[in-house]
């Protein structure tokens, strides 16, 4: 099976294209056969909500992409469709292609999980080795289809750098959740909360998701002495995580709450309240813990951000400094920090990427 | 729902079409948080679509992401089908984001319904979206009768003068239309027995052409500042055409095929890049577009040949460039062809008919006075061109002269008639061209000091009340008064526009707002700018009327009697060609002069 890299981003313009392309590159120099899908949408010159520049994806000979139909179109590069996933997206159905001729290639891939997990069946039997998906703005959900990650942020997140750094210390520590005990993935394509007790009952209430004391009425009714893990299949809001943390301690004390990865407590976009939230949990006997553990291997920084400038009634280019954010960063993470635009010709980040899987 | 603290009103629109649509709908209040949003999605036992109204900014695409990474972490994408529509928002955006489907401001509730109808397929062109494009004849139901009987009486005595002037009077630029069409004919066939016939008659045709022309068709130099187009660069245009295609969304004309049809004149050099502009017009609402061929061509003797550029006004009038442009013509698109000026007039309408064009454009007193050609030879290349687009059924307008030279409006309307007049009897039919234009005439004479309403009005006024025929303001509307601001240039357009459809004309032509200014190629935004005001403007006025004052009517019959008193002097003349050049119709008093190209090349026919 193909290794498959995610690069997620924090915001726009955090710089996943530009640790895509680079990722391309090194595999290239390597002689891996290498594909690339994109959840959002790839390729193009100009942002669609800034207008700034953007980095444009070349892609030679010999590689593979997944795209929407009409995407084939607007690349240069000569694309011959291999197969047809049925997968839609709003540029057409997600095909997978093989380059022909080398050249620009706009990527619009499958823009969920399920269908990034056709693809990368659908590329298994190409003879890929490597798959990189790009990812898009800030959604991670799909990407954790991936067996290891790089999250790509920057000062277009958040121009302080302090508060940037901070936010990436608390999604790694999310990402360092352990993963739940063996018996507990018993409920792992349940639909709805499920609750597996000590004695193996699994029940479950009709609701996917926690987000408000009404829902946690639902479950509270539903545990019992026994009951030991709470699977979450969809999420459970801040605002309810600290409901728990100051209400119903001892109703949930002893209980583990999983979900099925750490993208579920990603998605809900407040990680630096989430970290802080979890430690407080686990001193109630609380447990946070996930289903499946996806590495969070590397950090790349883009020290670049669009400002709105009133005068020129246009997005301009700023940037913060960029040796502070990358040896603030690099002092806070134990994982390797890559400014790539300062190491191009750096092979690190994929050595690391290709060689470790945590 | 409305992602957005204040608009919802697009949602409360699209509610209206899907209720009214027996869909059961529930419209979310603004402002809600995603958790709330999600806990009310997962309580319907029913959710096949949710739409999400919000105006794109800088911070805003994170909170859509961010939903949409919920919706699917929540299982709610499993049943729902989430779409993204407000200003800022497109297609590749809503891609972007993870959303099903993405509608920029623009969509109609219609749209919207017919997408949840489709079950979730996008119209994204106009295979799927209704649109009404509708050709016409624009002299269809005129009677062309004059309403005064001396006008009648005069015209027709002047029209006698020409006729029998011209009677048995042929010149080179005849004598190659009539060889050219057998050439086209024969080449039609394709019967390798015609080719030695082929090869004769192109010999005859070279030898009645100017040498510079003559030498490209024998394998020479091209004229300077031209050059053939590479067959491969037609092919990847091909691609690259159904491309554009593909990503414009087609709107209605503007005026809805009704009148007044708009024109656009189109002339960039490059019959590949007026193929680019002329659809993105078509796209954009004109009903037809005028090819344009370069000035400087009207004064050699011969059309050149082949696919080809040409760095300057104008794209070259060659029967390959004129194939090509119809070849990617929408079908709806009516087309002129421009014909009036110069020495290949009858080739030209011959083109224009047998590339099957809609319309040509005729006016000796144009081609001869200011625009450089004899003013004999051009009335009797003319005579041949009328029967032309009479044979080929064409109508061809006829455009006033009185723009960038001195000549009086009612000198040139008096040329208008006897052209109407002449083409009448010859079996075709005219549409009178008046240009609402801040000409020098007007500027002198203080006509349009505090507006540009009342004379221009007056122009049609005065025309409608001489004859009943179609009258198309011409190009451009609001010739002059376009600075290079273009926010100034495209109101101005669209203003001239709306006086020209609250006065009833059938057809009115725009330029782009950089028309007049350019300094190189016409560019898509300058030409969009144009297309943009008329739509905006219109959109405002409805069928609402621009009303000129009485001062309109007042200077209607000032022209009335003058162009009464112009046509007198030259029937008087008894000799039409000498009324050319004594300046009867604009002369060098008015800073216009009779041209010499082509002089002394008519000849009786054997």
């Amino acid at each position: 099976m193909p290794r498959v890299i995610g690069v997620v981003g924090t915001a726009k313009n955090t710089g996943k294209t530009t640790t895509i392309l680079h990722l391309l590159r090194q595999g290239h120099i390597k002689n891996i056969p290498i594909a690339l899908v994109g959840i959002g949408y790839d390729g193009e010159d100009i942002d669609n909500v800034t207008r700034l520049p953007k980095p444009r994806i070349f892609m030679e000979k010999g590689m593979f992409v997944a795209t929407s139909e009409k995407c084939l179109e607007l690349s240069t590069a000569e694309l011959r469709v291999i197969s047809r996933t049925g997968f839609m997206t709003p540029l057409g159905e997600v095909v997978t292609a093989k380059i022909e001729d080398p050249g620009l290639v706009v990527v619009s891939g499958p823009n969920q999980a399920v269908g990034l997990r056709g693809v990368i069946e659908e590329f298994s039997s190409t003879g890929v080795a490597l798959i990189l998906i790009d990812g898009s703005i800030n959604r991670i959900i799909p990407l954790m289809e991936a067996d290891v990650l790089v999250f790509a942020t920057g000062a277009s997140r958040n121009s302080d750098i302090s508060k940037l750094t901070h936010e990436m210390k608390a999604i790694h520590e999310i990402f360092r959740l352990p993963e739940a005990p063996a018996e507990a993935r018993l409920m792992k394509d349940a639909n709805t909360i499920s609750i597996l007790s000590l004695n193996g009952e699994i029940q479950s209430i009709p609701i996917t998701s926690i987000y408000d004391s009404q829902d946690i009425e639902l479950l509270n009714q539903a545990l019992r002495k026994e009951s030991r893990y709470v699977y979450i299949p969809g999420i459970v809001s801040l605002g309810a995580l600290k409901i728990f943390a100051s209400e119903f301690s001892s109703r949930i004390a002893s209980k583990a709450f999983i979900f099925p990865n750490a993208g579920h407590i990603l998605a809900e976009g407040h990680p630096c309240d989430f970290a802080q939230l979890i430690p407080l949990l686990e001193s109630l006997e609380i447990e946070i813990r996930i289903l499946r553990s996806v590495p969070l291997a590397a950090v790349t920084i883009n020290p670049f951000y669009a400002r709105w400038s009133p005068q020129e009634t246009k997005y301009i280019s700023c940037a913060v400094n960029k040796k502070e954010l990358e040896r603030t960063m690099s002092a806070i993470l134990p994982i390797p920090v890559f400014n790539i635009k300062e190491g191009a010709s750096d092979r690190r980040l994929f050595e690391l990427l290709t060689t470790s899987l945590c | 729902m409305p992602l957005d603290p204040v608009h919802d009103l697009g949602l409360r629109l699209i509610k209206k079409a899907l209720d009214e649509a027996g869909h059961k709908t529930i419209l979310l209040p603004p402002d809600l948080s995603l958790d709330e949003i999600l806990k009310r999605a997962a309580e319907q036992k029913h959710l096949d679509y949710i739409l999400v109204s919000r105006t794109i900014g800088y911070g805003a695409a994170e909170i859509l992401a961010r939903f949409m990474d919920l919706a699917e972490a929540t299982g709610l994408r499993k049943k729902t089908k989430i779409a993204v529509g407000g200003m800022g928002i497109d297609v590749k955006l809503a891609a972007e984001l993870g959303f099903d489907a993405g509608f920029p401001s623009t969509t109609t509730p219609d749209q919207a319904l017919s997408y949840i109808e489709n079950r979730g397929r996008l119209f994204q062109n106009s295979r799927q979206t209704r649109i009404i494009r509708n050709k016409t004849d624009l002299t269809k139901g005129f009677s062309y009768k004059f309403h005064q009987d001396r006008t009648q009486q005069l015209l027709e005595d002047i029209a006698d003068q020409i006729l029998s002037w011209a009677k048995n009077k042929t010149s080179p630029g005849i004598e190659r239309a009539r060889i050219k069409e057998e050439i086209l004919l024969c080449e039609k066939k394709g019967r390798s027995s015609d080719s030695s016939k082929i090869k004769h008659l192109r010999t005859r045709y070279l030898d009645l052409c100017d040498p510079e022309i003559a030498h490209s068709y024998l394998g020479q130099n091209l004229p300077s500042r031209t050059w053939k187009i590479p067959a491969q660069r037609v092919k990847n245009f091909q691609r690259h055409i159904r491309k554009l295609c593909s990503q414009l969304t087609l709107r209605n004309p503007i005026f809805l095929s009704q009148n007044p049809r708009l024109f656009v004149q189109i002339g960039s050099g490059s019959p590949l890049m007026d193929i680019v502009h002329m659809k993105i017009c078509e796209a954009w609402g004109a009903d037809g577009v005028i090819t344009i061929c370069p000035s400087s061509s009207a004064r050699h003797e011969g059309l050149l040949n082949g696919l080809l550029n040409h760095e300057g006004d104008g794209t070259l009038l060659t029967f390959q460039n004129l194939l090509l442009i119809k070849k990617f013509m929408a079908k709806g698109t009516l087309w002129g062809i421009r014909a009036h000026r110069g020495l290949n007039s009858p080739e030209a309408v011959l083109y224009a008919g047998l590339a099957k064009a809609d319309l040509t454009k005729l006016n000796f007193f144009y081609g001869s006075l200011g625009a450089g050609t004899d003013p004999a030879r051009l009335v009797v290349d003319t005579l041949e061109s009328i029967r032309l687009s009479a044979k080929f059924g064409i109508p061809f307008d006829v455009p006033s002269n009185d723009e960038l030279g001195g000549i009086p409006t009612p000198m040139s309307f008096a040329g208008l008639l006897v052209m109407t007049k002449v083409a009448l009897r010859l079996g075709a039919k005219p549409i009178l061209k008046p240009l609402f234009c801040y000409s020098p005439w007007i500027i002198l004479n203080e006509y349009m000091l505090d507006n540009y309403v009342d004379f221009n009005a007056a122009k049609i006024k005065a025309l409608r009340a001489i004859v009943d025929a179609p009258l198309w303001v011409g190009e451009p509307a609001g010739f002059m008064t376009h600075t290079e601001d273009r926010i100034q240039s495209a109101v101005t357009t669209a203003l001239h526009i709306e006086l020209a459809r609250s006065l009833a004309v059938q057809a009115v032509t725009i330029a782009s707002t950089d028309e007049a200014y350019s300094r190189g190629v016409i560019n898509l935004n300058p030409r969009l700018d144009s297309m943009k005001a008329v739509e905006a403007t219109h959109r405002f006025l409805g069928q609402n009327q621009i009303s000129p004052s009485p001062k309109a009517d007042i200077w209607a019959e000032y022209l009335i009697s003058k162009i009464d008193e112009i046509l007198s002097s030259a029937r008087e003349r008894k000799d039409f060609i000498r009324c050319l050049h004594e300046g009867i119709f604009g002369g060098p008093n008015e800073g216009v002069y009779p041209g010499r190209a082509g002089r002394n090349t008519i000849r009786e026919k054997a």
